[in-house]
């Protein structure tokens, strides 16, 4: 490798004053003179950027037609991998192929969401699932060998991005307040363990102050925390007990986060703060709910829709209510008004949101629903098993919200979950209550620091491992089995070992991403997703 | 001689059109008077009539507008490799039925010495674990090349030139001179290169049996637009040799070197390539080897990796083949410990329904039939063992990228000349 990585950093060295020269023969011969001719070239703007000073060669040689096409193709010929370094220039180009669409769709939403990437660490997580996926799966120090995998249990239906600010509560049907899994924009079939390792890495990024050196031992703990966790909960549902789930009295933290939800949802103040009634009429609010970050970024506003927006919609919903269980009958689904909403999430900062106010089951503003309908993308990219088949939806709003509806089994936490497609762009559609309530990770983090602090961050720790496996273990695999059947026998009686494999790859992986976010900050995002040659709308 | 020019205009940049090509008399300009280039010389099958409507005269005395000669000659391709999968592994199976690869090519005579190929290729819209393709997942058309190639005589020195949207010259270079193409991808293709092709041009020159080519592509494949300042810079020197005869035919020996400087993605994270090939064609089978190095792969500048195979193919009785092949890549990370290893052996034996025997003069002289190495229309059987270890699997310390995978494969290949006719 030495010898010819050497052979080729040698000749690239060696000929850039001859190829600039010869690139300068080539302009000129073209007849570009005038700096405005140059600024919109690559070519002539890397001779003005990299060489204010031609070479002489350039007043010497009279170039002829012939001269100057061979001078070209010569002086395209250069040493062409950028200065970046090879980890940095491979989490930009992850970055870019992640965020593809958007980036040709929105730009300057998709700088917001890198501006909100590089808030801190844990943001810089949050939007990086891809690039956790590509380096725990793909050619990577980080594709650390499992010994509890087999094709079966690799083809999981995962949750893609379990993390702390991916729990949430909900509202069963029978008023029941519990928490769960509520994002399940990136999941798929995947290797189960790649899953659990990313959500203890995200518990250790929550509590990890950004400047602050990694605790190895309280790493260690957590990861192990929801490493048992999981593999304890998984044999409970492997023996047909699916009783368990997260209510009042499960874990302290997250009793305040159910109290609070209950409190928003009895007053119905999301229903109440996006559509309030003005002179009788409920009518959808637009402009900040929360004012823009210091960045610039947006936080929360609502914006009216566009025209093609306005049209499309009435379809969207009438192809979602069908999926809803049970279905919902037309009137219920008329619309009463349309919102853009900007703002939300990390990774998926830039996605189509709409909140949509429709009639519900009577006339009476009471029983108004408020839901939020989301352009659906990609899940996770991983190289699957030449046993397993590539595809298994029709759509990614129907991928998204039916891995919800079989992780949370009986207890389903949102009546109004269902999906739509229109043309190529596909939607998942949820309500939206103040039952449903998301936990921050700065709650996480400030508890951390309390007295027994660590205690309950550990409690946290296994109590997400064993929402995880309630996840993983009710869903069906890809090729249609239990999850819990398949994952169980392979974590029966090995649970620290298993424990200590998860801490492992957390504590190889914790300063890998720490250090990418801390470049990060350093960089400009957009430029380095989109190249020499920017965006184009 | 005239007969003769389809053939060169549509002989292009081959490996195997150099002898050919570099016959002075076959460079010669048609008559004037011809209202256009006459067909190729039956490329397919010497009793492949040449249709004669382009030759027509048209009176000048015919009161009524005359129809206008079609004045370009044209060959067309099409390949369809369908399969039957049955595949096993670490408990699991999967049995699909699936169409992996159609393409249609046309090769369009211009201008003395100046042809246009223009290939479509039907994929699926949707990548492996995406939903965002169109319309579910269905069966696209793409263009996959499109380009226009010259050459020149200089003496004994040919030059060539292609602009658009080229073929990997490495990549196209190994389908070209291997039986399994309907089967399986190169080595090269398979673990280091990715899509075949680039927007870019090429420029070669050949003399007697050599040839030199260099490539500058904007490093992008078919799926992005250009995304950094760099570009993709191939060399390739080639040598097709006769080294005798075996049965009263000739063996052909190919040797290749191929070097690559270029970039991969926006950050331009660095995708060098090192690589060389053998391959020795003969009467009873063929047999080749490939071998190349990456540095950087797959946008990944810190990875390295070493991709090797040897196939061989053998006819057995008439119409029956016997095929194997062993590949593997090594790959390996700077500043790591971390390796692994991709490795696949197959074996396959196969059948042809219907052939058209086709002689070399004519496989030099149709472009368009230049990748159509298993035509007619022929059955595979194959069995292919595939393992990936470490950091080259996506589920290391599992066997779960262990697979035992059968495959009964059609394909059709087939080249039609098309003549002039009228507009």
């Amino acid at each position: 490798m030495s010898v010819a990585h050497g052979l080729m950093r040698a000749t690239c060295t060696a000929s850039v004053t001859t190829k600039m020269a010869l690139r300068d023969v080539f302009v000129k011969s073209l007849e570009i003179t005038s700096l405005e001719s140059r600024t919109r070239s690559g070519l002539a703007i890397d001779l003005s950027q990299s060489h204010g000073q031609m070479p002489a060669m350039h007043y010497l040689m009279k170039p002829t037609l012939i001269g100057a096409v061979a001078a070209g193709l010569l002086a395209a010929s250069s040493c062409s991998d950028s200065s970046l370094e090879p980890r940095t220039a491979a989490v930009c180009n992850v970055l870019a192929i992640d965020n593809q669409i958007w980036l040709l769709r929105d730009p300057a939403t998709v700088a917001m969401k890198f501006h909100k990437m590089q808030r801190n660490w844990y943001t810089w997580l949050r939007g990086t699932a891809v690039l956790y996926w590509s380096d725990a799966t793909s050619a990577s120090p980080w594709n650390m060998p499992t010994k509890f995998g087999n094709a079966a249990a690799a083809a999981t239906r995962v949750i893609g991005d379990p993390h702390v600010e991916n729990l949430g509560t909900f509202r069963a049907a029978d008023g029941t307040m519990f928490v769960d899994w509520n994002d399940f924009d990136a999941s798929g079939f995947a290797p189960y363990w790649v899953d659990v390792r990313r959500l203890a890495l995200s518990v250790v990024v929550a509590v990890t102050p950004d400047e602050a050196a990694l605790d190895v031992a309280f790493t260690r703990a957590i990861s192990n925390a929801v490493a048992t966790g999981y593999a304890t909960q998984l044999q409970t549902l492997a023996g047909g007990d699916r009783s368990w789930f997260v209510t009042t009295g499960s874990d302290p933290l997250l009793d305040k986060l159910i109290d609070k939800a209950k409190r928003d949802g009895d007053a119905a103040r999301r229903l109440e703060e996006v559509a309030p009634i003005v002179d009788g009429v409920r009518r959808m609010a637009f402009g900040e709910v929360e004012p823009p970050g210091s960045d610039g970024v947006i936080e929360d506003e609502l914006v009216g829709v566009g025209v093609e927006a306005a049209a499309s919609l009435p379809a969207v919903v009438a192809a979602w209510r069908t999926t809803v269980q049970p279905e919902l009958n037309a009137s219920a689904a008329t619309i009463k008004g349309v919102r853009r909403r900007l703002g939300a999430g990390v990774s998926s900062y830039p996605a189509l949101r709409y909140y949509v106010l429709l009639e519900g089951a009577t006339a009476s503003l009471d029983d108004d629903l408020l839901i939020e309908v989301r352009e659906s993308r990609d899940g996770i990219a991983v190289v699957t098993p030449a046993t397993l088949p590539s595809f298994g939806w029709n759509s990614n709003g129907e991928r998204v919200a039916t891995a919800q509806r079989q992780a949370q089994g009986e207890l389903a936490g949102d009546p109004m979950l269902g999906w739509a497609a229109l043309g190529p762009q596909s939607y998942r559609v949820v309500s939206r209550t103040g039952y449903q309530r998301g936990l921050n990770f700065d709650d996480v983090a400030v508890a951390a620091k309390g007295t027994d602090g660590r205690a309950a961050v550990l409690q946290l720790a296994t109590t997400m491992g064993r929402l995880l496996a309630r996840a993983h273990g009710q869903s069906l695999t890809a090729s249609g089995a239990v999850g819990a059947t398949v994952i169980a026998p392979l974590l029966r009686g090995r649970e620290m070992e298993f424990a200590d494999e998860v801490a492992a790859f957390v504590a190889a992986y914790a300063p890998r991403s720490r250090q990418d976010y801390r470049d990060a900050v350093e960089l400009d995002l957009m430029q380095c997703t989109t190249g020499s040659f920017g965006v184009t709308q | 001689m005239k007969t003769k020019y389809l053939s060169v205009v549509i002989a292009a940049n081959t490996l195997l059109v150099s002898a050919a090509v570099a016959d002075d008399a076959v460079l010669e300009a048609p008559p004037v008077a011809e209202p256009a280039p006459a067909l190729p010389s039956a490329p397919v099958s010497p009793s492949v009539p040449v249709p004669v409507s382009a030759a027509v005269p048209v009176s000048p005395s015919v009161p009524v507008p005359a129809p206008r000669a079609w004045p370009w000659p044209v060959a067309l391709e099409f390949e369809f490799f369908s399969h039957g999968i049955e595949a096993r592994g670490s408990g699991v199976r999967r049995s699909e039925f699936t169409v992996s690869r159609a393409e249609l090519g046309a090769g369009i005579g211009l201008l003395r010495h100046t042809n246009a190929e223009v290939r479509i290729e039907a994929i699926r819209s949707a990548s492996p674990l995406s939903g965002f393709g169109i319309d579910g997942d269905s069966l696209v058309l793409r263009v996959k090349r499109a380009h226009i190639h010259s050459a020149l005589s200089l003496g004994p020195v040919t030059l060539h030139g292609d602009a658009g949207l080229i073929a990997d010259p490495w990549v196209n270079g190994l389908d070209e001179s291997t039986a399994l193409r309907a089967i399986t991808a190169s080595a090269s293709e398979t673990y280091l290169f990715g899509a075949p092709g680039e927007l870019g041009f090429t420029s070669a020159a050949t003399i007697g049996p050599a040839r030199l080519l260099i490539a500058v592509g904007n490093g992008e494949g078919r799926n992005f637009g250009e995304r950094n300042n760099g570009k993709n810079t191939t060399a390739v020197l080639d040598a097709t040799l006769a080294i005798g005869r075996l049965r009263d035919q000739p063996m052909q020996l190919w040797l290749a070197a191929m070097a690559r400087d270029g970039s991969l993605g926006p950050a331009a994270a660095r995708n060098h390539r090192f690589g060389g090939a053998a391959t020795l064609t003969t009467a009873v089978g063929a047999l080749g080897v490939e071998a190349v190095r990456g540095l950087g792969v797959a946008g990944r500048g810190d990875v390295t990796a070493t991709t090797g195979a040897a196939w061989l193919q053998a006819s057995i009785v008439p119409r029956l083949d016997i095929v194997g092949r062993f590949a593997q890549a090594r790959f390996a990370l700077d500043n790591s410990d971390a390796t692994g290893r991709a490795q696949s052996l197959m074996a396959a034996l196969s059948t042809s329904f219907w052939s058209a025997r086709i002689n070399a003069s004519n496989v030099a002289g149709d472009r368009a039939s230049a990748n159509c190495n298993a035509r007619g229309l022929r059955a595979w059987l194959s069995v292919e063992r595939r393992t990936a270890t470490g950091i080259a699997s996506s589920l290391a310390g599992t066997d779960a990228q262990t697979a035992t995978i059968v495959m009964l494969t059609l394909s059709a290949c087939a080249s039609v000349p098309v003549a002039g006719g009228t507009l």
